[in-house]
């Protein structure tokens, strides 16, 4: 059995070299072919905005980098519902498929893998 | 399998400590270090909320982080643990688990 | 037709069909079918995800695209025997792969 790993984003999109690290460090697991799952937590939630047009700003798109999650079989791509509800985001308006879940659930969730990395 | 979160940032600066104690599981450990040994103070805002929290985790002061701001045990919240580094080596070694919220 | 001081094309947005037989040709590649499936499948993984990926990500991608006979690092160095990510990239007139020498 493959050890399960899950990324913990909190970070907005656009802090800086943080984003593509975060991306490498994902895809890398992927890449060895480990279970990988990622949540989105508070900020990082704004990752998963639709219609992100950063070019103006003189800054890259990260948006498109995150859509080869699924080519790559990232298992499972959670967001915290409440994290969306304080945003005013709604999960069928991301640009993933995500799965729900609920704050209380949380911590039983990331209980059920064997390494947990923050990154940002 | 259980958690040790670590809390480094000041929770006059930034929600992190909030953040986590939200969700932390039962028998977690929350590590209050760096800055984020002023979490561990009583009589502010949030310190309420993480008395309230302590019921349920382990939540932990890195003492030499404490001394190094001057702040004394009469000042912090009493049902928080203190450790030293051996403390931090061996809550690592309890929670298989680790994440930080900064 | 300018090419960096690496022999990758200087300007991407000026690459065709025709050049890309140019680019194959200054590697010593004669581009077949099965070159051109490996060449369409980048252009398009650029165009749609905006990055390159790096060598193992490129076998795995080709894999759910394209079935694990072609996602197989022995099938891609048949067809570009001088490392398939990079030789791939600059056929396909992209810049050089991040990781690659």
């Amino acid at each position: 059995m493959p050890k399960r790993f899950v990324f913990v984003v909190r970070q907005p999109p656009y802090s800086g070299a943080r984003n593509a690290e975060m991306l490498d460090q994902i895809l890398a697991a992927a890449a060895f072919d480990l279970a990988v799952d990622v949540l989105f937590l508070d900020d990082g939630v704004w990752h998963l905005q639709s219609g992100q047009s950063p070019q103006n700003a003189g800054l890259r798109r990260f948006a498109p980098m995150l859509q080869t999650l699924e080519l790559y079989d990232v298992r499972e791509i959670a967001v915290e519902a409440e994290s969306l509800e304080e945003r005013a985001l709604a999960a069928e308006k991301l640009i993933l498929p995500v799965r729900c879940l609920a704050r209380i659930d949380i911590p039983d969730w990331i209980a059920g893998h064997e390494i947990a990395v923050s990154c940002g | 399998m259980s958690v040790l979160h670590l809390v480094n940032t000041s929770p006059f600066e930034t929600v992190a400590l909030i953040r986590c104690l939200e969700r932390a599981g039962e028998g977690d450990a929350v590590l209050l270090l760096e800055n984020g040994v002023y979490g561990a103070l009583s009589g502010c805002g949030f310190s309420a909320k993480v008395a309230a929290a302590a019921g349920s985790l382990d939540i932990v002061v890195l003492e030499p982080d404490l001394e190094a701001r001057g702040l004394d045990r009469a000042r912090l919240l009493q049902s928080l643990r203190l450790v030293g580094y051996s403390g931090f080596v061996e809550l690592a070694v309890r929670h298989p688990l680790s994440l930080s919220w900064t | 037709m300018q090419l960096d001081r690496q022999g990758f094309l200087a300007d991407p947005s000026s690459w065709n069909e025709e050049l890309a037989e140019r680019l194959a040709d200054t590697i010593g590649i004669r581009l077949t079918e099965e070159h051109w499936e490996i060449v369409r499948f980048i252009r398009d993984y650029y165009r749609r995800y905006e990055y390159l990926p790096n060598a193992r990500l490129f076998v795995k991608a080709i894999q759910k695209s394209l079935g694990a006979d072609k996602g197989s690092s022995r099938y891609l160095h048949k067809l570009f025997p001088g490392g398939p990510l990079k030789q791939v990239c600059l056929v396909a007139g992209l810049p050089k792969p991040p990781g690659c020498l």
